[in-house]
């Protein structure tokens, strides 16, 4: 049994590696890629600073300037709790921080800049110096400090040390009479203070160091990208021109050519035969420099290479100058990049991996840490934080839902098996079966409009969890002066009782069905017929031989009806617009928002697979027959 | 139910065999010997469905899904906002486009010649778009020459270029060489309807009917192998016109090479000469009618490479020319009406005379309860951009009377409304007003009574309404609508959010409906048996494998995949079937798995295997047909199940874009601004409703005829 939940387990690595990589694959395919939905806004010739710089992040969050393959190990790598190579650190905030990502150079065209082609060095980074503060002398260093307010403390300490009632009185800050410090322990004290003191600046030193160099590499960076924008631009501009150039060349000499002809009674002579080649010329030439841009007019810069740019013309003395502009800020942007670099080979933050300092696993080889699921940019938010905050509310809707359909669907079951071949047994198999047939959307569209709307009955709300005052409310319903307060929770309810019924109705009729195809089963088996020989009373059969055999089959449902149910909260949540996982998820698909969605995918693919093996396991913890070796 | 052909020897004949099937009597030995009563047992399939169709429930959810399929097949031509036949009486559309062309030519200077050509084009076509352009066209050719010089010899030459007077006079000869009726005007019969159906409509159409007639129509040839052969061809024709469909959204896109350009303009005088594009058109679809015979050539229906290529080839003509005929249709415009009430044709329009993509208007005339009319719209339009509160007022009227001067009506139709409008500004008619006033009473005592129940004033209308400028907005509206009350037809299910018929999108959708579901299915299971042999008879690592393929499909919702996949993707409706069946086939990969699990160690597969048969045989010739019972059996719950999805999918907008659809009708129901328009929320619903049913009882009644452990539980 142990090998085997060990084997399902393994095995689930590769199934989830393959999901994630699906979703990532269809999202990084899309037009327009990550964060298009936002791209929107800031579109236009001029690339706006802000959208530099918000591009620049994205670029650099995500490394989109990648292959999509090597994007989707980064993020695998950065999920996974095993992480191989050099530990990242974690900020205070609980952000994971990795070491700065290789810069791409800009694009080359020509020889103009030939030099500056070799891929410039782009170090790890060396530890920053910080003598200056480890090397401190003890004076300077206890200059800085209060030394009353350090004997003090020193007092207070060796008082708790020793115990008894001055120690009470001292912990909780009470002015007493603190023993006096012998020159040894006054010297201790003042030794430890001035090395606490020596590492807590040098702790900050590193960080402000850090922080100080993230944010010049990612002006930097950003003043990279605007350059690198202008010079697309450029050349782009210099296709669309030269484009146009040809065209109206190949326009006039075709003109010129029909001229001729017309004037030579439509004879053709060899001026004419060449005219009409030089125009076929320049229009095969037109749509060489057509095809240098791509259809959203980027260049292609190979290809642009290839067509050959005349670098004297003004376009291309533009683009000389852009490139030029791109090259210098390219080296700025490096120059940052190395100091941020050797910031962070200073360690300013504590790793990830280690647990008290203590590693798991061998230091920057391999290491277990937590999975960052990443920061999601539409939402500003740490993904984990968002996931923690939506998953109880499915959670709750899932939990109020899965007890009622039991509830119904396992008596109703039962009564069509013993009843069977009766009208009951007919109608409510008809029954579950129409009611099976409704489309989530449907009934979620007929209960808002009939019994939410303003148009219906408005007894009920149209969406959301809590109305908008509640957090006013108290817990239980109360009498508040005089007046009937309905409370937190009656109000709540209220809110997700329609979502609740769209979630429950269709359910009925798969859990009914098992229990009754189980019951029967057993019915038809031979202890149930010796039972019955012997004399046993019908409802003893029923419930003591019958249903409790029948039972395994829904055990094994109920492991499985949670992936079911959750695939289902995402139309209903959409419908009654419930902050929950669902429609999280649809956010996170409408946004583009890449980490959000494989986090989510990871979550609901993990949740999923364990509880199929649970299912599993259940199947054979209540069947004994069962095993799996 | 096929009676056993009776010996020769046997005496009596027909009339015999009936008289001892309906009063059974002893009969020897012998005749029993000889097959006398006995009913040759039905195959396997035949039985499981005569079992089926014997179930109240299932019979009736066949019909449903019968009259689904026969809307899929006919709606184009049961509603369509195209007049079915359409005679036009008028004959401003040529004199209209001469003097239209005469003015265009007089504003171009220098005799160029290419520019005059493409001026008069643009002109026809923008000014007088429903002129038979391409006689004009032709017309315009050969009176060119004409008009042209002759040398001394009398041979044709252009020795001059055209001017715009030469060309202006061509035209005329050409408009008035058209056929002209007794009252002076061209007269012409068409079909708009017929020549507005688009190469799939076509397509489905004629496999329809010529396939139904092949198959029903009495052969030698048995007749599923015969449906087999419909079912090939009619996939060779959709192979067809989804390629040419993608090949003109090439031609089509904002990025087309010169050379697409160039090629579809006809307007180009030299270079290519005009008909470059019909022949390039009729080239291309002829190209891939070849291309696609030859690779279907491979498809194992039709024993028989004559008979086979001979199939091939007449449906992927049909498709080819259905496609050429198709190509290039100029956009819809719908302005019958207008052209209607202008007096210009006579229309005859069909059931429906709707079509799904005909928006009511110009403007948004937004959601109508079901029995609204075009009068309705058309009112509607009047009071647009009014203040809701209070009366209308003087400026309220004016701005109705501009609108209706603006209105698409008839001249006296207008005239006449204009001055019921103009006469009812001044004083309303008697009896409206005290109809009105009627109803304001009983709003006000309503207002009272709902005032007194929650404590507040009630804000009472002012008294009764005298003049037009007293109305309020909704009493404007109802006015005008009766005055309008002649024009138009009803919409019998209301409109949606966008003005279109529903009743109309309703039938439409039926072919979404239908082909997602089988379509879908098709390729889910085509794919699932496929995966699930392969795993089922290797098993081993092969199985380990591909099993986590299959994993990964159950690992997460499949709903949460499409929608991914959904948003991404271009939104037609050959991507929503194939994304469809692409995500779900993992069902029918374990069924199949399992099976072939149990078949792989059985005698006749070993003995298969010993005998040295091809892979390929063994799997899909001997263990397919004994392994794929489930898989078909539970093929109608997939079916169901893909049309939920295609409805989640078009309620979150994600649908096709192309096509109409239940989902997206229902998505307007609640988000329209301002309460719950029931009727989007009860018909489109219902029809999914109803679809799905119908699938699911089919499975049960299916599932209950074949698997006979369920039937052992059910004595």
């Amino acid at each position: 049994m142990t090998t085997y939940i060990l084997r399902r387990l393994l095995l689930m690595v590769p199934t989830i590696v393959g999901i994630t990589f699906l979703v990532f694959y269809l999202i990084a395919s899309a037009p327009g890629g990550v964060g298009q939905a936002d791209m929107s806004g800031g579109e236009g010739q001029e690339a706006g600073v802000a959208e530099a710089a918000r591009q620049a992040y994205l670029e650099d969050k995500y490394g989109l300037g990648d292959p999509i393959v090597v994007q989707y190990v980064r993020w695998l790598g950065r999920a996974s709790p095993l992480k191989f190579g050099t530990q990242a650190m974690r900020d205070p905030t609980g952000t994971v921080i990795y070491p700065p990502k290789r810069l791409a150079a800009p694009p080359k065209l020509g020889e103009w800049y030939a030099e500056d082609a070799e891929a410039s060095p782009q170090p790890e980074g060396e530890p920053l110096d910080f003598s200056e503060i480890t090397e401190r002398s003890r004076d300077e260093v206890l200059a800085t400090l209060d030394l009353e307010e350090l004997i003090e403390r020193a007092r207070r300490e060796k008082a708790i040390d020793a115990g008894g009632e001055l120690a009470e009185a001292a912990r909780s800050g009470q002015p007493v009479d603190l023993p006096v410090l012998t020159a040894e322990e006054r010297e201790a004290a003042i030794d430890d203070a001035v090395e606490e003191e020596r590492e807590r600046s040098l702790a900050q030193a590193r960080r402000s160091a850090y922080r100080d160099a993230e944010s010049a590499y990612a002006r930097q960076r950003a003043a990279f990208v605007q350059s690198r924008i202008a010079l697309e631009t450029a050349a782009a501009n210099y296709a669309r021109e030269r484009r146009a150039e040809l065209r109206e060349t190949a326009a006039e000499l075709t003109r010129e050519a029909s001229i001729r002809k017309r004037e030579a009674r439509g004879e053709e002579d060899e001026r004419t035969r060449e005219l009409l080649a030089q125009a076929a010329a320049a229009e095969r030439e037109a749509e060489r420099w057509r095809q240098t841009t791509t259809a959203d007019e980027k260049p292609i810069w190979s290809r642009m290479d290839r067509a050959g740019v005349d670098f004297d013309s003004p376009e291309g003395r533009a683009i000389v100058e852009a490139g030029e502009r791109a090259y210098e800020k390219y080296e700025a942007a490096l120059e940052a990049r190395s100091k941020l670099a050797d910031a962070y080979a200073s360690r300013p933050f504590d790793r990830v991996g280690e647990v008290f300092g203590v590693p798991l696993g061998i230091p920057d080889v391999v290491t277990l840490a937590a999975p960052d699921l990443g920061f999601s940019y539409s939402k500003s938010r740490p993904v984990l934080d968002l996931i923690l905050e939506r998953l109880p509310i499915t959670l709750m809707l899932n939990l109020i839902a899965v007890p009622i359909i039991y509830f119904i669907a396992v008596p109703s079951g039962m009564l069509a098996a013993v009843k069977r071949g009766t009208f009951i047994d007919v109608a409510s198999g008809a029954l579950f079966v129409a009611l099976w047939s409704i489309p989530v959307v449907w009934a979620g569209v007929l209960l808002l409009g009939y019994l939410a709307s303003d148009a219906g009955l408005g007894a009920f709300p149209t969406g959301g969890l809590n109305s908008a005052e509640a957090d006013s409310y108290p817990f239980l319903p109360q009498r508040i002066d005089g007046e009937w307060q309905h409370g937190w929770l009656l109000d709540r309810l209220w809110h997700v009782c329609l979502p609740v019924v769209c979630l429950v109705y269709a359910g009925f009729a798969v859990i009914s069905k098992q229990t009754r195809a189980a019951m029967l089963d057993n019915f038809n088996a031979d202890y149930v017929r010796t039972a019955k020989a012997k004399g046993v009373k019908n409802n003893d059969v029923v419930f003591r031989h019958v249903f409790r055999n029948s039972l395994l089959p829904l055990i094994t449902m109920f492991a499985t009806i949670f992936p079911a149910m959750l695939a289902g909260s995402v139309v209903v949540e959409r419908i009654f617009t419930i902050p929950g996982m669902g429609s999280l998820m649809i956010e996170a698909i409408y946004l583009k928002d890449r980490e959000l969605l494989l986090a989510n995918t990871l979550m609901v693919g993990v949740v999923n697979l364990l509880a199929l093996l649970l299912a599993d396991i259940l199947y054979a913890l209540a069947d004994p027959r069962i095993t799996y070796d | 139910m096929t009676e056993q052909p009776q010996p020769k020897t046997e005496a009596g004949g027909v009339g015999a065999t009936v008289r001892t099937q309906q009063q059974p009597e002893a009969i020897t030995g012998v005749e029993a010997m000889m097959g006398k009563g006995v009913k040759e047992p039905l195959g396997f399939w035949a039985d499981a469905w005569s079992q089926v169709i014997r179930r109240p429930g299932a019979f009736m959810a066949l019909a449903w899904v019968g009259i689904v399929a026969f809307f899929a097949v006919f709606a184009p031509i049961v509603a369509s906002g195209h007049p079915f036949m359409m005679r036009t009486i008028d004959t401003r559309d040529a004199a209209d486009a001469v003097r239209a062309v005469e003015g265009a030519l007089s504003r171009i200077e220098g005799p160029n010649e290419r520019e005059l050509r493409q001026a008069v084009r643009l002109e026809l076509r923008n000014h007088s778009p429903r002129l038979a352009l391409d006689d004009v066209l032709a017309g315009l050719t050969v009176e060119t020459r004409q008009v042209d010089s002759f040398d001394e010899r009398g041979n044709l030459t252009v020795k001059q270029s055209l001017t715009p007077e030469s060309m202006a006079e061509a035209l005329r000869m050409v408009s008035q060489t058209q056929a002209l009726d007794e009252t002076g005007g061209v007269a012409r019969t068409t079909s708009p309807l017929i020549t507005h159906l688009s190469a799939a409509d076509w397509v489905i159409l004629l496999a329809t009917m010529l396939g139904g007639l092949f198959v029903l129509a009495p052969m030698k040839l048995k007749r599923s192998s015969r449906a087999w052969m419909v079912i090939a061809g009619a996939a060779q024709a959709t192979v067809i016109v989804s390629a040419s469909l993608w090949i003109d959204s090439k031609f089509g896109a904002r990025d087309a090479a010169p050379w697409m350009v160039q090629l579809q303009q006809i307007g180009l005088p030299d270079n290519p000469p005009p008909d470059v594009w019909r022949w390039f058109v009729t080239l291309l679809v002829a190209t891939l009618a070849a291309v696609t015979t030859a690779v279907f050539m491979f498809v194992p229906v039709a024993r028989g490479f004559g008979r086979r290529l001979l199939l091939f080839v007449v449906s992927g003509s049909i498709a080819a020319t259905a496609v050429a005929y198709t190509w290039g249709t100029p956009p819809e415009a719908f302005d019958y009406r207008q052209r209607e009430a202008a007096g210009q044709i006579e229309a005859v329009y069909t059931l429906v005379p709707f079509s799904p993509s005909e928006r009511q208007l110009d403007r948004n005339a937004g959601t109508m309860p079901p029995g609204s009319t075009t009068g309705q719209a058309l009112a509607r339009r009047m009071t647009t951009g009014l203040e809701l509160r209070g009366s209308i007022g003087a400026d309220g009227v004016e701005r109705i009377l501009a609108e209706a001067a603006r209105l698409p009506l008839s001249d006296e139709r207008r005239d006449e409304l204009v001055t019921d409008i103009a006469e009812a500004a001044e004083r309303l008619p008697a009896e409206v007003a005290e109809d009105l006033n009627v109803a304001r009473e009983a709003e006000n005592q309503r207002r009272q009574q709902r005032a007194q129940t929650r404590g507040v004033s009630a804000e009472l209308i002012d008294e009764t309404p005298e003049t037009l400028g007293d109305l309020r907005v909704s009493e404007a509206e109802a006015y005008l609508t009766g005055l309008l009350s002649d024009v138009g037809k009803p919409f019998y299910l209301g409109t949606d959010g966008t003005g279109q018929d529903v009743l109309s999108q309703l039938l439409h959708a039926c072919r979404l409906s239908m082909s997602v579901g089988l379509v879908a299915t098709g390729i889910a299971v085509f794919i699932g048996v496929t995966m699930g042999a392969i795993m089922g008879y290797f098993g081993g690592f092969v199985d380990l494998a591909l099993y986590r393929v299959v994993e990964i499909f159950m690992a997460i919702p499949v709903l949460f995949l499409l929608i991914v996949a959904a948003d991404v993707l271009p939104r037609n409706t050959y991507v929503m079937m194939a994304i469809i069946g692409m995500f779900t086939w993992h069902g029918a990969a374990r069924f199949t798995r399992a099976e072939f699990y149990k078949l792989r160690n059985q005698d006749f597969v070993q003995s298969a295997r010993a005998a040295g048969l091809p892979l390929r045989s063994v799997l899909f010739k001997h263990m397919l047909p004994n392994g794929v019972t489930p898989v078909l059996v539970d093929a109608s719950f997939r079916i169901a199940l893909a049309i939920l999805f295609e409805t989640i999918l078009s309620y979150l907008g994600l649908g096709p874009e192309d096509q109409p659809s239940w989902g997206r009708l229902l998505s307007d129901a609640i988000r329209a601004a301002g309460g719950f328009n029931w009727w989007l929320a009860i018909f489109p619903g219902f029809a999914i409703f109803l679809t799905v049913l119908g699938y699911n009882l089919i499975g049960e009644a299916l599932r209950d005829a074949i698997d006979p452990k369920l039937k052992k539980a059910r004595v």
